[in-house]
């Protein structure tokens, strides 16, 4: 060996960039391509609406709000408790976590039939209409993204009950924290989009 | 061994091609533009070809030099093991971006030369085309004319081409007239041609537009002017009577049969909008969108089976008998 | 190097087969992709001989419309989709640990994800040719001849299931590369000395992640236009065509980009080495990477000049392409200023990076002059484009993979290519290349459009295209010289060292092939030449650099795996244990299978698409809730 510096053992090295773990990094990523798969969405549905020069420009049906709004307050509401559930898990409250993840399950579900009514109860279709088209597209994405949530906050909390997680030890609760924080985050630009402007 | 960045085979690959080539063509027709635009835009394309040619020959030259002067056997010393020189990297950044700034500013100036906002003002007539799965039709709204796959138009003026499809994605190319524009179904494109030469001009639809994409060829025929009023006169009138106990027997069977359900003939009950309008099919130099040159023989092999001559095309094969094929040549080949 | 002796451990004695099969170590993933898409790649390129020939001379009747629409379309969904880009992952999966000097990708198991989807991805898209016809719209399937209404084939569902299958892989591997790169790097290893080819995954990574989801969404729209009726890219049903050309090209640029940056790694590697000098301006090259993978973003309409586009934004569009020219060319420079009063071994693999950097350009300058617009207007949708992309394509990605191949087989394989197949090889495709496509430029401004199945005699474009056919033939034979080269020096080749090439990076400090855990000990990293320090301790690169030079961690703080420590098994000659194997599994195939399952029963049957749900789902849990291969 010379004599500019001893040889390195070569384990597998956890550096982790800004003090988060790699297992933090990959799902970071994984909810960045997510959060890609929406912004395409929904540049075609602005492209739709304001930049395409076919005409006529995309026909908007009356646009009712009582049930979007109260639908949005449940689901920002059930990200409030889901934030409140993780932070249980700092102080190894698992009541908490697992009560707390309860109910952000069941306002998710409520959330979603919600959706189901004003499915039902639309006035247009994707196919008779190209702002339905979009509309259902771009809520329907977002819909079985927040199934998705409440299914992974389901497996997550019969862990919990079956004694997995501790302060140490939270990578996967923080996921499905942050997976619920996303599906809100992209539900308030829906919201803006489709029904406010 | 000495060795080739690519740069000898080129050439010889080139020089392969062109000698190959140059005897059977003319100038390559977007080199040899017969147009105010296209003009404009060779000088353009000159311009960039020369930068390019220096570059390439400076890059390459600097490979075949290192290639040849650095090249050492294993026992060579260690080179100096020189990394950076800052003013070179500077150098070498800067050049090529003032260069490129100076081919922005050329491309910008052509491009507003070529389609300036006054292109639709100085535009004399109008021709909607419409692209089809796979021809061209063409109307003339203020001549009331229309015609197919090849379209006359007077010398030396402007004239703006609507394009239009109802179907999928092609696109106008005449090249030695101009560069293409797509025609896009929804969308309403414009492009203005204006011919300095006469002459008659090949174009070809560029954008693949499915199975005969290949054989969707045009013509547009830049005529002087009474040439040209001669043309629409022509085209305007109905079909003439058939002459000939054959080519009355043709008229006949096109009219009873299913011809008529696809094809127009101005002055009969024929009025199909399906297939291009054959009113003047005889005085187009070519049939079936550039497919064969027009004549009595390519019109009976046509309809012997187009789908052996243009496979996939809405024609079918009739599988007509030899009698009524030649009937039907006799009438069509006297429809001027 | 390390002079410590292994205790010899017992071989497992299972079944190969499914050795491979459940793998996660990296370099086995990254020999499977490397073969796979080199596969592909042979079959590509028949389909390319098959157009050539049909092309050979006018009105050929050797292919019809339907057959040759097929083939030009699978050649190019093929040649970009599972060769071109894959085999860049390939490389990268191989190299990117060992030049890090770690032991393996972060996610291993998500790795051997991303290989099985992309070989289920490509059979499923091959099975659409024995299910009544391959896509046949031309590699970016421009709408509305993809709609049901005009192509009312399920060779479109095929095509539009296959890519979102890749896509889902494509992303995968991203993620896997960002997190590796950014988080496994050996102490001492700053972004300041990774080498180029990681500095260049690292950015294609981004692109790709950024990028892919675009794919992923313009396709799943023309599903819903097929399939449900929905009229995105309908103009009549209150949709555009041309929403379909911006998505796709918001995907389709940054690919390109994607498919050529990890190329300027390779050719940043093999240089230097055979020049025997460091790559002149490190900094420059790595930051002009970053600056055209930012810059990619910003030129996808340059597709689109002849749709009739607003003349500002066709000026935007001209503009931004003509910047990226710059740090394009930056490269070139630093190349040659690396070649500059070197030493030049001029091996096989330096003579394809030599070739690259040639050829590569014409592909640059061409790109450089289609930027014009109104000379865009012409050339676009024309031979002179077909040209362009193959210059950059071929004579830029396949040569640098060409120069990798011969660069790192040793490494890979333990044994060395035949250096003399390979200068016929060099020169069989320096040739044959040109040949074939240095005459489409011409081509192109005589007038011939491209993806047209057969020409007229008339305007005198056959003998042109019957030497570019002769020229294909010429290519393919070189391809045949490189397989026999490989297969022949698989078994008998000389054998190589550790480092056979003299090299500076950490690959080149293990065994070749390396162990499964790929180091044992590696030098320590104060530059990014590691291994030039430890052999020229007179002149080490930390030493002529003013940058940081301490041996130590290069930022962040050292996280604590926190596992439990090996087991007992094979040790070290001291005693000491060896690090962790990965250990098999099968999760990431099953739920690569279960997906494909599910969009098989979407051509075939909806059970089938619950049963597939339902086995992935079953299958994700698996994966999630059992151990890790660490």
């Amino acid at each position: 060996m010379s004599a500019s510096g001893a040889a390195v053992p070569a384990t597998q090295h956890h550096v982790a960039p800004f003090g988060k773990s790699l297992d933090w990094w990959g799902f970071v990523l994984f909810l960045v391509s997510e959060a890609l798969l929406f912004l395409y969405l929904i540049t075609a549905y602005v492209y739709l609406r304001w930049l395409s020069p076919v005409s006529p420009p995309m026909a908007l049906p009356d646009r009712e709000l009582t049930l979007p709004s109260i639908n949005t307050a449940i689901l920002l509401g059930s990200g409030v408790v889901a934030h409140w559930a993780n932070t249980g898990l700092d102080r190894d409250d698992r009541r908490r976590l697992a009560g707390g993840f309860v109910a952000t399950i069941a306002l998710g579900l409520l959330f979603l039939a919600g959706q189901g009514y004003e499915y039902t109860h639309a006035s247009f279709t994707p196919q008779n209409s190209i702002y339905g088209a979009c509309f259902f597209t771009l809520t329907g994405l977002h819909g079985l993204h927040v199934a998705f949530g409440a299914a992974f906050l389901l497996v997550l909390l019969l862990r919990v009950r079956a004694g997995a997680f501790s302060s140490e030890h939270r990578f996967p609760v923080q996921a499905g924290t942050l997976y619920w924080h996303f599906v809100d985050a992209v539900w308030v630009a829906l919201f803006v989009l489709l029904y406010l402007i | 061994m000495p060795r080739r960045p690519g740069a000898l085979p080129c050439w010889l690959a080139l020089l392969l091609a062109l000698g190959g080539a140059s005897g059977c063509i003319e100038a390559p027709a977007v080199l040899s533009p017969a147009s105010r635009g296209g003009d404009e835009v060779l000088q353009l394309t000159w311009i960039i070809f020369a930068i390019a040619a220096v570059v390439f020959l400076i890059v390459t030259g600097l490979l075949f030099y290192c290639a040849f002067r650095f090249h050492a056997g294993p026992d060579a010393p260690t080179p100096r093991q020189v990394a950076s020189n800052v003013p070179l990297e500077v150098a070498w950044t800067v050049i090529p971006a003032l260069v490129l700034v100076a081919v922005l500013a050329l491309t910008v100036r052509v491009v507003r030369d070529v389609i300036g906002p006054n292109q639709a003002a100085a535009a004399t007539m109008h021709v909607r085309v419409v692209g089809h799965q796979w021809w061209w039709e063409f109307q003339y709204p203020d001549q009331q004319v229309t015609a197919a796959n090849e379209a006359h138009v007077p010398v030396g003026e402007s004239i703006e081409f609507q394009l239009e499809s109802d179907n999928v994605i092609h696109s106008f190319w005449v090249p030695r007239l101009f560069g293409k524009t797509d025609v896009i179904p929804g969308h309403h494109n414009r492009i203005y041609l204006h011919a300095d030469e006469a002459g008659v001009y090949r174009g070809q639809c560029a954008e693949f537009c499915g199975l005969q994409h290949a054989n969707m060829r045009l013509l547009v025929v830049a005529d002087p002017p009474d040439r040209f009023a001669a043309w629409v006169q022509a085209q305007k009138t109905a079909a003439r009577t058939p002459i000939g106990q054959q080519a009355q027997n043709g008229q006949r069977i096109f009219l009873e049969s299913t011809c008529s359900g696809c094809h127009t003939i101005q002055g009969t009950p024929a009025q199909g909008k399906v297939g291009p309008d054959l009113t003047h099919v005889a005085s187009r130099a070519e049939i079936a969108a550039g497919t064969l040159p027009f004549s009595p023989a390519n019109l009976e092999r046509w309809l012997i089976d187009p789908q052996e001559v243009k496979p996939g095309n809405d024609m079918p094969d009739l599988h007509l008998d030899g009698e009524t094929i030649t009937a039907l040549v006799a009438y069509l080949a006297q429809l001027e | 190097m390390a002079a410590t002796t292994i205790a010899t451990a017992a071989p497992a004695t299972q079944s190969r087969f499914l050795a491979w099969v459940g793998t996660t170590d990296h370099k086995r993933i990254g020999v499977l992709y490397l073969c796979t898409t080199f596969a592909f790649f042979l079959i590509g390129g028949v389909e390319a001989l098959l157009m050539r020939l049909q092309l050979a001379v006018a009105d050929n009747r050797l292919l019809g419309p339907d057959a040759y629409n097929q083939i030009f379309t699978m050649h190019g969904t093929t040649m970009i989709f599972l060769f071109l880009m894959p085999i860049l992952v390939g490389f990268g999966n191989y190299l990117v640990p060992l030049m890090i000097g770690a032991r393996d990708m972060a996610f291993p198991r998500l790795n051997m994800f991303s290989y099985w989807l992309l070989l289920f991805g490509g059979l499923f898209l091959y099975t659409s040719f024995l299910a009544g016809g391959a896509p046949d719209v031309g590699w970016f399937g421009y709408a509305p001849l993809t709609v049901t209404i005009f192509s009312p084939n399920r060779n479109i569902d095929f095509w539009i299931l296959g890519l979102e299958l890749l896509g889902v892989s494509s992303i995968a591997g991203s993620i896997n590369f960002l997190a590796t790169i950014l988080g496994l790097r050996a102490p001492g290893m700053s972004a300041g000395r990774m080498p180029l080819f990681v500095w260049m995954t690292l950015v294609t990574a981004v692109l790709t992640l950024l990028a892919m989801p675009s794919l992923s969404v313009a396709a799943a729209l023309l599903f819903l236009d097929r399939h449900l009726g929905t009229g995105f890219y309908s103009a009549a049903a209150g949709g555009d065509p041309l929403l379909w050309q911006h998505l796709f090209w918001a995907f389709g640029h940054p690919e390109v980009y994607i498919l050529i940056l990890p190329a300027f790694g390779i050719i940043s590697e093999v240089v230097p080495v055979f020049s025997r000098k460091p790559l002149f301006g490190y900094y420059m090259v790595a930051y002009s990477g970053v600056a055209i993978g930012f810059l990619s973003f910003l030129v996808w309409a340059h597709h689109m000049f002849a749709v009739g586009l607003p003349l500002t934004a066709q000026v935007f569009f001209a503009a931004s392409s003509m910047t990226i020219a710059v740090p394009t060319a930056i490269k070139i420079f630093n190349w040659i200023a690396t070649m500059w009063h070197g030493t030049l071994r001029l091996t096989a693999a330096m003579h394809f990076a030599i070739g690259f950097i040639g050829n590569f350009l014409i592909g640059g300058l061409s790109g450089v002059m289609v930027a014009v617009v109104p000379f865009d207007w012409q050339a676009t949708d024309s031979y002179f484009i077909v040209a362009h992309m193959h210059y950059v394509m071929f004579g830029g990605s396949m040569l640098a993979v060409f120069a990798g191949a011969y660069y790192w087989f040793p490494k890979i394989t333990g044994r060395r290519l035949s250096e003399r197949l390979g200068i016929v090889h060099v020169l069989l495709t320096f040739v044959g290349f040109n040949l074939t496509f240095f005459p489409m430029h011409l081509l192109g401004l005589l007038g011939m459009p491209r993806r047209v199945y057969t020409y007229a005699p008339d305007p005198g474009w056959e003998p042109i295209n019957f030497a570019q056919t002769v020229g294909a033939v010429i290519l393919g034979v070189g391809v045949l010289v490189f397989l026999v080269n490989v297969f022949r020096s698989l078994r008998t080749g000389e054998r190589a060292g550790n480092d056979p090439w003299d090299a500076w990076t950490l690959e080149w400090a293990t065994t070749s092939p390396p162990p499964p855990w790929n180091f044992i000990t590696h030098p320590p990293v104060r530059s990014a030449r590691p291994l030039w320090d430890l052999k020229h301790p007179e002149d080490p690169d930390w030493k002529r650099s003013r940058s940081d030079s301490r041996v130590g961690v290069a930022h962040g703080s050292q996280v604590d795996s926190g596992q439990p420590s090996p087991p007992p098994g094979p040790s070290y000659s001291d005693g000491s244990p060896l690090p962790e194997l990965p250990e098999r599994t099968y999760w990431p195939l099953l739920l690569a299978a279960a997906l494909v399952a599910a969009l098989v029963g979407v051509l075939v049957h909806v059970a089938l698409v619950a049963a597939g749900l339902v086995v992935a789902g079953y299958a994700l849990l698996g994966w999630l809730l059992s151990e890790r291969p660490r």
